[in-house]
């Protein structure tokens, strides 16, 4: 289940493929009323869609749309001269003191949760699994479900099982899409308690151009199970890129300047259920860590593609 | 520059330096607005594979937004000129079409009111294309400027880029977008003295060059992109002082090299009463001096951790370090003896 919820979907929406050099992948009649686009073979790295074909829009009308637009226009004005305040400070923040956490998110009130949003594989018919976030018994956030690898019987998915909580993007005023900035630091810090269970971190860097709004920077955390918080310190150095899923060959830097969004995800194929505590997510910048990126790329001859 | 290239056994590179340079010649020197469009062309058809390094997703981006503006500004230029030639005995319109010439000119310079691609960009590219973005770059579009400008107009720009230059940096913690912004409002500057005479603009441009090269090649063998990397690297005191003078020279003040220039430009406008603009160009130069100075001081009065461990590569080759601070501080006064 999400924290962003969709309507039941009455209209269909069965998306052709969009170029003549894509070629539909299934040609069966009976399958024409299914809610999601076909995997049509895809000979373009052209994204259409940022969402990659999902429609989580909710139809609202234009009178609604106005109404809520009004009652937003106050807050939006008070963010707006809150920006216009720093800009006349003119005082960024310069250093990031080592051994100081700044915190990102510090789950200690059911505020903070509205600005995460949970996905998994059931939202759009793709699987059987759950998950939820929610405030635990002590008082930090805790996002648990049960994944199951079940596969639907369509012939539609191959693989199913996953869940995913996903911070929302930054927005300034007049929700404007903004950016983290974290080039001050070099470490992510995470105070969680698991149940022993693997999951993965994600940072997006959604950047300006369609190619790069699927890359990911991944990182395995491996949970204790048991009664005591772990204080997980990450460096950036060590996320490993990927798009869509895939690890990618040619492995390069995270960019800090332009982060878009911070997840974590449960996928590691293990049906049952999972359970994952947070205290805080956090930044750090470590001096004594003076590693670039962790994964070296072997110079190869110029004839050599594709690395 | 060039050694660096050489080590790097990157022989294209210096073959695309090649065609930049002699791109910019064919841009000055031709007869015709149609072949001083074409030099443009080949300006950044060789600059883009100097800048896109596959390796860093980053770059690839800025090569292509690069890339975007600068086709963009190219085609303005190359529609004004066809216009220009088909209303060749039109008067009525020379104003119009100057204007729109001059900004398409500017918008390739980077110069306000079109310089929102600029700092952007300049923060996605590595140090050396950085320098090569802000001076190379910059020649023929202000030959081109100095052809055929509308003198309103320009002096309405010139203030916009020294108001942009001096308050748009005062926000800023990233070193490249600092330099970015002084850039602008030196452009400023280099336009009114193109406006002069071109003399002059070569000489402005030659000293800019020169300062800018200083505070890049520091940067570079630092490694530094971020103002806060002044304060955490254990820097000896003699780069200390070689960042002071050199930001306090890029500023304009005397007894520094980068006072010479300015100092000319400001007796130009002061004999021929353009006194608007002298305060204009006096009081964005406060603004940009103090946030330089806000940088230096922060950088000889912080004494974050002397770490034993970091080795800086700065310990044992100080002669650069040392030959810019000595151009910086005597040139002014070693020029009186020469010349005057």
């Amino acid at each position: 289940m999400s924290l962003l919820k969709t309507n039941v979907i009455t209209s269909v929406k069965y998306l052709r493929s969009f170029s003549v050099l894509c070629r539909k992948s299934n040609q069966d009649h009976h399958l024409k009323k299914c809610p999601i686009l076909f995997n049509t073979q895809r000979w373009l790295f052209w994204e259409r869609h940022r969402k990659g074909g999902y429609d989580t829009t909710i139809k609202t009308s234009n009178w609604e749309h106005l109404k809520n637009g009004l009652v937003e226009l106050k807050h939006e004005l008070k963010l707006f001269a809150k920006e216009l305040k720093e800009l006349y400070d003119m005082d960024p923040l310069l250093i990031a003191r080592p051994g100081e956490i700044d915190l990102l998110w510090c789950f200690n009130s059911p505020t903070v949760l509205e600005k995460f949003v949970t996905t998994c594989d059931s939202d759009h018919g793709e699987g059987y699994s759950s998950c939820n976030l929610e405030m635990s018994p002590a008082g930090r956030a805790l996002f648990h479900g049960y994944l199951d690898t079940r596969v639907p019987k369509d012939g539609r998915i191959k693989k199913a099982g996953y869940c995913a909580m996903r911070s929302k993007m930054q927005r300034k005023s007049f929700k404007r899409a903004s950016t983290f900035d974290w080039h001050l630091y070099n470490t992510l810090v995470l105070k969680v308690r698991g149940d022993g269970r693997a999951y993965l971190l994600n940072i997006s860097t959604e950047g300006y151009y369609d190619i790069t709004w699927n890359d990911i920077y991944h990182y395995i955390l491996y949970t204790r199970g048991g009664p005591y918080w772990q204080v997980a310190k990450i460096p950036f150095s060590k996320f490993v890129l990927g798009s869509k899923g895939r690890l990618q060959d040619k492995q390069t830097r995270m960019r800090f300047d332009k982060v878009t969004h911070f997840g974590i995800s449960c996928g590691d194929k293990i049906v049952g259920k999972f359970n994952l505590e947070i205290e805080y997510v956090g930044l750090e910048f470590d001096p004594t860590h003076d590693e670039e990126f962790a994964y070296e790329m072997y110079k190869t001859d110029k004839y050599i593609v594709a690395v | 520059m060039f050694f660096f290239i050489l080590t790097n056994n990157n022989s294209n590179k210096m073959f695309f330096l090649f065609i930049l340079f002699f791109s910019t010649l064919i841009s000055i020197s031709s007869n015709s607005w149609f072949g001083c469009w074409i030099g443009l062309e080949i300006n950044l058809l060789s600059f883009i594979p100097l800048i896109s390094n596959s390796k860093n997703l980053l770059s690839v981006e800025t090569s292509l937004k690069y890339f975007l503006t600068q086709s963009l500004a190219s085609i303005n230029f190359l529609f004004m000129i066809l216009i220009k030639f088909s209303l060749l005995k039109n008067f009525n319109m020379n104003n119009i079409i100057s204007i729109m010439m001059n900004s398409s000119l500017l918008m390739k310079m980077g110069s306000a009111p079109f310089h929102f691609w600029f700092p952007n960009i300049v923060e996605g590219l590595s140090w050396m294309n950085n320098f090569m973005l802000m001076t190379w770059q910059k020649i023929s579009p202000m030959i081109l400027l100095s052809y055929y400008f509308n003198k309103n107009f320009l002096i309405f720009m010139i203030i916009m880029n020294l108001i942009i230059g001096s308050l748009g940096g005062l926000n800023q913690t990233s070193l490249r977008k600092l330099l970015a912004f002084s850039s602008i409002n030196n452009l400023g500057w280099m336009i009114f003295s193109i406006m002069i005479s071109e003399n002059l603009w070569l000489f402005y441009f030659l000293i800019y060059s020169m300062m800018i090269f200083m505070m890049i090649s520091l940067f570079f063998l630092m490694n530094m992109y971020f103002m806060n990397q002044l304060f955490i690297n254990n820097m000896n005191f003699f780069i200390k002082l070689n960042l002071l003078i050199n930001f306090l020279s890029l500023g304009g003040l005397p007894p520094f090299m980068g006072f010479m220039p300015k100092w000319i430009i400001i007796n130009f406008l002061l004999i021929n009463k353009f006194y608007f603009l002298t305060f204009i160009f006096m009081m964005t130069s406060l603004i940009i001096i103090y946030y330089y100075i806000r940088i230096i001081y922060s950088s000889f009065m912080f004494n974050y951790f002397k770490m034993k461990w970091v080795n800086l590569l700065m310990k044992n080759n100080m002669s650069l370090i040392n030959l810019s601070s000595f151009i910086s501080i005597s040139s002014m006064i070693l020029s009186t003896f020469i010349f005057m």
